[in-house]
């Protein structure tokens, strides 16, 4: 019997023993972090007089109609969303989009390719980004992220030995482990700096510390004193995707020196405005997190939490110096189309609590609280996005196309590719009941592969531009 | 929205472009649109421009502010 025991202290202690060899070698372990600015950071370069690109439009490129704007959003939803967002990519390559352009030449081109800018949010934040590294690209991204269990390829990095570092490093978490295999077996171990110039593209994050908005934007790297070029592609993706509880966030340095927002007009008008309007106020505040050194680590979870269609970036462009903003004033060469594309992966399973006395559970709840007013922020946004395509439109209309800026302007197009539009109500009941996972079955993606290219086709505002472009 | 239109002081009919907080954004004597209400800082890309600040609310296309930017 006391032998018994004694082998029994000897597990124990030797078990103790190599948790604490493991702590100390680990415990430190750090995970690949965004790397500084190099030297001081540099002052944004001044301005062309007459710079296209700030507005949108890109004349070295002659095969992309300067006189339309098209903007995509990919909205969240694991593969599902990834999926649905590659699809609906696919069937705007479909439609066909001729102009002339500023040679005279007559270019056949199609709707996707003349995609401006592009917003991807957690699982859409993958479709997104592979859609602007090229059309190589995603047809190998529909086979390593699209069709692929990312789910068990996750559980095998952390059962090879990455779970051990995960439970004794502090700053390596199991969102590392997702954002290396992002970055080595989706994306190529690539960068920011392999995307580009256009299209433009948008990856959403939530700032968890302020509960505000993070976009992987040269600017915002800056305010970190960052290099955001150097910074990889499934890093950015991984913090997107990082939902809550199933995923730690994922972590960014904030580096010195401050930048001198005295002299930053965009600072001091959103400083002067703050009052009146609680978007500047925001902004003034997460400039000012950024600028406060001491705040030396920005912790990332997942886009969805607040704005899980990616429809606020859109609404950004709107404001004053935002593309579509730059772009109607520029009258060397006026707007004619915004093409503003919604796709939509969002689903609304039957909620059964109403049918039994007992209070919902956790779950239930759970879904109630964050889902579903995620899902009713993102209706109000595609609603102002509405809003603001009819006061631009009726501005043409106040000055009767004589200001050269909106003299050609068309009525903006609000393309929805959503479940909701689905008629036949079996096939959207089970759309509706697709999971958001990062594994679906080839039965639920080829239900996603049918629905896709439909709801493009029904939709009355695509319709209306197929239309104007067939004159 | 708001509307504004923006002209250099003595040279009325000088197009060059406006700046709106600091980035290029617009013509002078043209129609400039703004994405909503509030203060902004305006001037113009000639040397010795000097920017002012001004409250743009309750404009329309047929009625916009008008604003004079000084240059030495």
């Amino acid at each position: 019997m006391k032998r018994a025991w004694r082998n029994v202290l000897f597990v124990c202690l030797a078990l103790a023993g190599l948790a604490l060899l493991l702590w100390i070698v680990f415990h430190d372990y750090a995970p690949r972090y965004n790397q500084p600015l190099e030297g001081v950071a540099p002052k944004r370069p001044a301005q062309p007089a007459d710079d296209p690109v700030a507005r949108g439009m890109w004349p070295d490129q002659p095969e992309q109609d300067d006189n339309a704007l098209v903007m995509v959003a990919i909205s969240g939803g694991g593969t599902r969303a990834a999926a649905v967002g590659w699809k609906a990519l696919e069937a705007m390559r479909e439609v066909k989009y001729r102009f002339t352009n500023a040679d005279g030449k007559v270019v056949e081109s199609n709707l996707a390719d003349e995609i401006d800018l592009i917003a991807g949010i957690s699982g859409g934040s993958f479709t997104a980004t592979a859609w602007c590294l090229g059309k190589e690209e995603m047809a190998r991204f529909r086979k390593r992220f699209v069709e692929r269990d990312i789910q068990w390829a996750l559980f095998r990095d952390l059962v090879a030995g990455k779970g051990i570092i995960t439970t004794f490093s502090t700053p390596y978490a199991r969102i590392n482990v997702a954002a290396e295999l992002y970055d080595r077996e989706v994306f190529d171990q690539k960068t920011f700096a392999a995307l580009p110039v256009r299209p433009v593209l948008r990856l959403h994050a939530t700032n968890l510390a302020l509960g505000q908005r993070f976009t992987f934007t040269p600017e915002t790297f800056a305010s970190l004193g960052s290099d955001l070029k150097s910074y990889p592609l499934g890093y950015a993706c991984a913090a997107s995707s990082a939902f809550p509880i199933l995923l730690d966030p994922l972590t960014l340095r904030n580096y010195p020196p401050p930048l001198d927002l005295a002299t930053d007009l965009t600072y001091l008008m959103d400083q002067r405005n703050a009052r009146e309007d609680l978007n500047k106020a925001f902004q003034v505040k997460t400039r000012d997190y950024y600028n406060d050194k001491n705040n030396q680590y920005i912790h990332l979870a997942d886009g969805g939490l607040v704005d899980n269609q990616g429809l606020q970036s859109i609404l950004d462009e709107f404001e004053t110096n935002g593309l579509i903003n730059k772009r109607v004033n520029y009258r060397a060469s006026p707007l004619r189309r915004l093409i503003i594309v919604n796709i939509n992966a969002g689903i609304a399973p039957p909620n059964t609590s109403g049918r039994s006395a007992a209070p919902p559970g956790v779950p239930s709840v759970v879904e109630s609280t964050m889902v579903a007013s995620m899902d009713v922020l993102s209706a109000r946004r595609w609603m102002d996005i509405k809003t603001r395509c009819q006061q631009l439109f009726a501005a043409k209309i106040d000055v009767g196309g004589t200001e050269r800026s909106y003299a050609e302007l068309q009525e903006p197009y609000r393309i929805e590719l959503s479940f909701r539009n689905i008629t036949d109500s079996a096939t959207q009941r089970k759309a509706m009941e697709l999971p958001t996972s990062f594994n679906l079955t080839s039965e639920q993606l080829q239900l996603i592969d049918e629905v896709v290219p439909k709801l493009l086709e029904e939709d009355p505002e695509m319709a209306r531009l197929k239309a104007e472009l067939a004159k | 929205m708001e509307f504004i239109i923006v002209r250099v002081k003595g040279r009325p009919t000088l197009q060059v472009s406006v700046l709106i907080n600091g980035q290029r954004n617009g013509t002078t004597g043209a129609l400039i649109t703004l994405g909503g209400p509030g203060w902004v800082a305006i001037s113009v890309d000639l040397p010795g421009e000097k920017f002012q600040v001004v409250d743009v609310t309750n404009t329309t296309p047929t009625h916009p502010m008008e604003i004079e930017v000084v240059c030495d």
